[in-house]
């Protein structure tokens, strides 16, 4: 499996096959519709692979996801404010990151995303960046399926400790506890690992062994 | 990219190591330290812009890199070049720490400063033992062994830097130190012979 995979993925290399299932063809729609060609089979690397499968559980995934992107959104705003003009590699590297948080929290509901691209509200958004599919033999960019659990409780412990070091920044008017609030609000991030453990999927859900 | 955040977000915690460590040396005399308060912010907070930028700089070329196929190794050389110079700027405070405390030790504290005292060194050695896990892990490369198991990203990241911050929550040197009333009484005084020299 993991070879035929394999195999695929050297072909898409070279000629950039396209998803024919209904569900690909309907993220192709959608991806033209917002004016990228992204949901072409065109893996960088077989750790970067790119699709969108499904979760098991599409509600409880959004509104997790809603709760730990929030942070991450926040923390991205932060820096890119802070570091904007440092560096172009850093701000561009922020830019795909402020996308990814941003589409993170509808990624997989794809009717909101066709009305956002209706409405207007969506525009040129890489929807590529936030999608990984982890599967099984081959490793993903961590090389490990980050524990959701562990992500869920380090967020929440940044959170509050955040909250808490906010508050006292407010009363006291310590610019030490806005650092530390900061700090912990970037710290939120390792939540953001979780992310990728709710993307498991099984490999037969990407249509690839033929 | 989480990975870019996780780099910067503990500078903002040794930053703050800094500034109490000279919040407290302005309370307890200049005497209590070889470099003066206002050094510590110059010296500390510029080596960790620099190496921060480093970091910045080369994950972002790595990231690209990877994103687009091609070897991501010099921009992985670069970060772990930002991330060896954020553990020398860390060493060196830590010298500067140790001299502190070996300074201060026959003077009597306040339970308040005691307590403060306590939480910036669990903190500055919760943010050594990170900074020494960083660079063990990325000196091996994206594929290493210490960057591939979860376990030593849980107890030598996450939870470190949970202790980092939450030595302060619980014992919160926004109320426990007194502020300086010296160096805002001089700022006060300074900025009015600025004005009163200008008109």
């Amino acid at each position: 499996m993991v070879a035929a995979y394999q195999r695929t993925l050297q072909a898409a290399e070279r000629t950039e096959i396209e998803f024919t299932t209904d569900r690909c063809s309907m993220i192709q729609q959608l991806t033209r519709a917002i004016g990228l060609q992204c949901m072409r089979l065109r893996a960088p690397t077989p750790k970067a692979l790119c699709c969108a499968p499904l979760p098991p559980n599409p509600q409880i995934y959004l509104s997790v996801t809603c709760l730990y992107k929030l942070p991450t959104y926040l923390t991205c705003i932060t820096l890119l404010t802070i570091f904007r003009l440092t560096t172009t590699s850093f701000s561009q590297l922020s830019l795909v990151f402020l996308y990814r948080s941003y589409i993170g929290i509808q990624q997989y509901d794809i009717d909101s995303l066709f009305k956002m691209v209706n409405n207007g509200t969506l525009h040129g958004a890489d929807v590529r960046t936030g999608c990984y599919a982890i599967i099984p033999g081959v490793q993903n960019n961590y090389g490990y399926v980050p524990s959701l659990a562990a992500g869920i409780v380090f967020c929440t412990i940044f959170a509050i400790s955040m909250a808490g070091h906010f508050v006292q920044g407010v009363r006291k008017i310590r610019w030490t506890s806005f650092l530390l609030a900061i700090g912990a609000l970037g710290s939120c991030v390792t939540g953001e690992r979780s992310h990728s453990s709710l993307m498991r999927i099984e490999a037969n859900s990407l249509h690839f062994q033929s | 990219m989480q990975i870019t955040t996780l780099i910067i977000a503990p500078t903002f915690f040794s930053a703050v190591a800094y500034i109490i460590l000279g919040h407290l040396i302005r309370l307890l005399g200049r005497s209590s330290s070889l470099i003066s308060p206002m050094a510590y912010l110059y010296v500390f907070c510029s080596g960790d812009l620099v190496s921060l930028i480093t970091q910045a700089v080369g994950g972002g070329k790595a990231s690209i890199a990877q994103h687009s196929g091609s070897n991501t190794k010099p921009g992985t050389d670069i970060m772990v070049a930002g991330i060896v110079f954020q553990m020398a700027t860390i060493v060196l405070f830590v010298f500067f720490l140790v001299d502190f405390l070996h300074r201060t030790r026959p003077m009597a504290f306040s339970k308040g400063v005691r307590l403060v005292i306590l939480a910036m060194v669990i903190s500055v050695t919760a943010i050594f033992i990170r900074s020494i896990y960083r660079t063990a892990e990325l000196s091996q490369g994206w594929t290493g062994y210490l960057i591939t198991h979860e376990g030593y990203f849980l107890a030598l990241d996450a939870a470190i830097m949970a202790i980092a911050v939450g030595v302060y929550n619980i014992i919160d040197p926004a109320v426990l130190l007194p502020p300086s009333t010296m160096s805002t009484e001089s700022s006060v005084n300074s900025k009015f012979t600025y004005n009163g020299a200008g008109h």
